[in-house]
């Protein structure tokens, strides 16, 4: 064989699932290739067969799913028709995987020296000993600090990031000729996703292997990538290197994927560009473009199926209409909206006041650990005033949801006051309780276990109405339909069950049941950090649109900073309980203060290949340390370039910078 | 919602007859259980009209006599009909059998619910009374009952032999009903309820207990098998139907247990009676957790 054949060639590769009725083709055919030494990704959303592409290459798609055609070549053997012992030889030995979830993909019960190890014993037949030597070298490969000690720890005594460090070291273990990696980063925090992916690609060029990443997260397609294909509905829409297809792309779906991506380096406006509608039935993909429904320039030919065609950048598209974008007649045209408009009131008191508020968790002492205490939220202060979206931003186990679930009167706080609308809530118990729940409704992450599966959409918006007496009976049901007409769906849609409506139209039902109260306030809680790019821009657009049609205000909770720009007036960055910057939007993305702030920013990554590869990483440090033993300074000094001994000593207090601008950091002049 | 706009949303009301044929369809061995239990209860129903012979005529001319074309179940060591029996003793079977599972089960359910929602000590509390009334053996508990409470009998039905047997598997039903629960109250839907300023009675009846049909179901339907079988040791031991009231538990233990060499028929049956009901009840029951699933629904 000759060497430059590439390593993996998969030609027509066909999945169907079965269903009740006719099998559901998930995979249409899809072809691509990976070259020697070379990182390809595969981006869709999701449904676009991204995963079913990677689990069939590797055996495992679930039961229900067959591979009814098509060749995947590893090596001149097909892994589609191999042996089931040929599999087992293969899988580990020459392919490795890392899956998404890095807390669920380790063993609990072994340790981790013991599970690299095994990779080890079972492929290549080392001893032992052998084989513990080879995991501590492999630990100290993938950067674990204290490797000796750490190989005869369990998964729970590592973090995320640790943990995902360690699938890696497995994945390496008998230095395979391919790595595929699921969603490698997606559980992980964004200065911690930033240092897997540096690490994981950084290896896989040192060890000459392939890297295959799946992944729905184009930023990461930007830095790492070679090559990229970008899938929709179950086929390839557009193929080639990822500088081409990012910078000029020439499918319609991968430019409104770009588009609609909240981005830290666009013109901040008021709207995200949106690919309106959603993907295809699978059951009911159209023969000819999958995408034409969605996409604002088809014309007739888009009903006959096409074929990747070379275009002028060196990719392959299936579009039809390629010449017509590469002569640059036609291009991608989301709807922008206006410049943002200040609608904040500034006389009008706030709509909601929180003071030194804190959340302690008092654990008990244990077998082998004495009495801690959790600061999971340690003196936060801020008010919303009425039409103002506050964006409260931070990394996970930093306190952002406990505050919102205190304000929401979900748990209590051990000390502070919260004030709703001028009344103490505090401690607002019964009645007076429930009466102050009207002016606050919360939309929560999860679109599937945030609707309850055993009502109705006008059930689930209409009880709260009946309860609070807002309206029953057929004005209950005329305001039903109002509210989704309001939130974008039909209202038709109103006796459908959750689970048979997609994961954004469910979001939209979250919202317009919190608008069912007609409340002043909503808690967006990572509203929409689960769904897909183009899914989540029509959802971001749309509170926008509601916070100035109802003059709402937001308290938004998340973790991605650029979508928060999008949405935001204020943003607060939170780190293991405090508030460490404060400051109007336009202000802190220009001239970030506290060095957590920038690390964030500079962490997030950005479609942009040219850019992604052109910076550092280098100052990405560590990861946000265990809350039950914080520092005693200022939490983030062991992972600050700028922090000093006088830094470890107290924490340091939120001080005024500028206008509207405070910064908890000893190192920043005023 | 029973509001009658609501119904114009519906493209047509379905007749029970579309509804069971459609059910039929899609779970046809449901739709047998369903059959089989209708038809027992049939039978309880008009057992004096169904059953050839009175249940209490002794005939001992015709003791112990195999089934025959006269006696299609044979005859008990009173001459009485094992068939005609069998059909009266269906009456206080289901009933009994019926009532005392969905009680236990209902009260069981309610405790454990309330233990998830409101966790914390109360949660301990009712976790240490279960531990303390499951550490005393189901039929020592039933027979202390039983013989506490007497008799309060309303038609066939004795209320307190009900009570009896519902309450020694309430704690069983607490146990299940609570760990199913735990996950449905972390459910930001159920936070979502309480943020909608719900009480907790409409968040734990309308909105928790719905979530927990299929273990509840499976539940019952074990249940409903362990009730008659518990009939059956307690008027065994003379606190439940005395004789000679026609009980297939009744039939089952005593005398007969000792002539099963000689007559099994005696024996047989009314075991194969209570068999076939309990396997009609988990067909049922299963058929039904499967349906009552929205999921399911197209």
């Amino acid at each position: 064989m000759p060497l430059d054949a590439p390593l993996l060639s998969i030609e027509g590769l066909r999945v169907e699932f079965a269903s009740e009725r006719e099998p559901v083709r998930a995979l249409d055919g899809v072809d691509f290739d990976i070259g020697r030494g070379e990182i390809v990704a595969v981006v869709g959303e999701s449904g676009s067969g991204k995963s079913v592409t990677a689990l069939s290459l590797i055996g495992l798609l679930p039961r229900a799913a067959k591979v009814t055609g098509g060749r995947a070549m590893f090596e001149g053997r097909d892994l589609l028709t191999m042996s089931a012992a040929d599999l087992c030889a293969t899988r580990g030995r020459e392919i490795g995987m890392i899956f998404q979830d890095p807390m669920t993909s380790l063993n609990p019960t072994l340790t981790v020296g013991f599970q690299i190890g095994e990779t080890l014993r079972e492929h290549l037949g080392y001893g032992p000993a052998e084989a513990r030597a080879r995991a501590l070298e492999l630990l100290k490969l993938v950067g674990i600090s204290e490797a000796e000690s750490r190989l005869d720890q369990y998964p729970h005594q590592f973090s995320g990031g640790m943990r995902q460090r360690v699938m890696i070291a497995i994945g390496l273990a008998c230095q395979p000729k391919l790595l595929i990696a699921d969603e490698p980063t997606t559980a992980l925090d964004v200065t911690v996703q930033a240092q897997i992916l540096d690490l994981m690609s950084g290896l896989v060029r040192k060890l000459g292997a392939s890297l295959l990443i799946i992944t729905h997260n184009l930023g990461v397609v930007a830095r790492y990538a070679d090559r990229v294909v970008v899938m929709y509905s179950g086929r390839i829409a557009e193929r080639g290197e990822a500088s081409a297809v990012f910078m000029r792309p020439r499918h319609f779906y991968t430019a409104g994927l770009l588009n609609s991506a909240p981005r830290l380096d666009s013109p901040v406006q008021q709207r995200l560009d949106t690919i309106e509608g959603q993907p295809p039935d699978p059951s009911r993909r159209p023969d000819g473009c999958a995408f034409a429904p969605r996409c604002t320039h088809k014309i007739a030919a888009c009903a006959q199926p096409r074929a990747l065609t070379a275009t002028d950048t060196g990719a392959q598209s299936t579009c039809v209409r390629i010449d017509d974008i590469a002569a640059g007649r036609i291009r991608w045209g989301g709807k922008s909206g206006a410049a943002p408009v200040a609608s904040v009131v500034p006389e009008e008191p706030p709509i909601l006041r929180i003071d030194n508020l804190v959340k302690h968790y008092a654990l008990k002492p244990g077998w082998r650990t004495p009495a801690r205490v959790v600061r999971a939220v340690d003196g936060v202060s801020l008010s919303i005033r009425p039409g103002e979206t506050i964006g409260l931003v931070g990394e996970s186990g930093c306190g952002k949801s406990t505050l919102g679930r205190m304000i929401l009167r979900l748990d209590d706080p051990t000390s502070g006051r919260i004030e709703i609308g001028g009344r103490d809530a505090t401690h607002a118990k019964g009645d007076d309780l429930r009466q102050l729940r009207r002016l606050f409704q919360v939309v929560f992450q999860d679109p599937y276990a945030s609707l309850n599966p055993r009502k109705t959409i006008r059930e689930a918006i209409a009880e709260p109405m009946r309860v609070h007496g807002i309206a029953s009976g057929g004005r209950a049901n005329a305001r039903v339909a109002e509210l989704l007409e309001q939130v974008g769906l039909r209202p038709d849609m109103a006796d459908r069950y959750p689970h048979q409506m997609s994961g954004g139209q469910r979001q939209r039902v979250g919202i317009a049941r919190a608008l069912a109260m007609e409340p002043k306030l909503i808690i967006c809680d990572e509203a929409v950090s689960a769904l897909d790019v183009s899914i989540q821009a029509q959802v971001v657009n749309l509170l926008s649109d509601l916070k100035r049609t109802l003059n709402l205000s937001y308290l938004f909770i998340a973790h991605d900073l650029a979508v928060v720009r999008h949405i935001a007036d204020e943003v607060l960055v939170m780190y293991l309980g405090r508030i460490v910057e404060r400051a109007p939007r336009d202000i802190l993305y220009a001239r970030p203060q506290h060095p957590y702030t920038r690390m964030l920013l500079a962490a997030a990554p950005s479609p942009d290949p040219a850019r992604e590869k052109a910076r550092s990483h280098s100052a990405l440090i560590g990861e946000p340390p265990s809350p039950f033993a914080p520092p005693p300074g200022c939490a983030f000094a062991p992972r600050c370039p700028l922090a000093t001994d006088e830094c470890r000593v107290a924490p340091p207090p939120l001080r005024e910078t500028g206008p509207g601008h405070q910064v908890a950091c000893l190192r920043i002049d005023a | 919602m029973s509001d009658a706009s609501t119904n114009l949303h519906l493209t047509a009301r379905r007749t029970f007859g579309k509804t069971f044929r459609r059910f039929a369809r899609r779970q046809p061995l449901g739709a047998a259980g369903a059959v089989l239990i209708v038809v027992f209860i049939i039978c309880g129903l008009f057992a004096p009209w169904v059953a050839p012979y009175d249940p209490f005529d002794t005939d001992f001319m015709a003791v112990l006599e195999a089934p025959s074309r006269a006696h299609w179940f044979g005859t008990d060591s009173f001459g009485r009909d094992v068939l005609s029996r069998i059909i009266h003793g269906s009456r206080s079977a289901l009933a009994l059998g019926v009532t005392a599972s969905l009680l236990g089960a209902a009260i069981g359910g309610l405790i454990g619910v309330m233990a998830a929602y409101y966790g914390g000590r109360f949660d301990m509390i009712v976790q240490r009374l279960i531990d303390m009334i499951l550490s005393i053996p189901v039929i020592v508990l039933a027979l202390v009952l039983a013989a506490v409470l007497g008799k309060r009998e309303i038609g066939a039905l004795d209320l307190n032999l009900v009570l009896a047997i519902a309450i020694p598997n309430a704690p069983r039903a607490a146990r299940i009903i609570r760990s199913a629960a735990l996950s449905v109250c972390r459910m930001p839907y159920i936070e979502a309820a309480r943020t909608a300023g719900f009480t907790d009675a409409r968040i734990i009846l309308g909105h928790i207990a719905p979530n927990l049909s299929a273990p509840a179901l499976v539940l019952v339907t074990a249940f409903v098998a362990q009730a008659i079988l518990m009939e059956s040791s307690l008027s065994f031991l003379g606190v439940g139907i005395v004789e000679p009231a026609p009980s297939w538990g009744l039939m089952l233990s005593g005398v007969a247990v000792s002539l099963f060499a000689e007559a099994p028929w005696t024996v047989i049956f009314p075991g194969l009676a209570i068999s076939v009901t309990v396997f009609a009840f988990s067909l049922l029951g299963d058929a039904l957790r499967d349906e009552l699933d929205p999921k399911s629904r197209s």
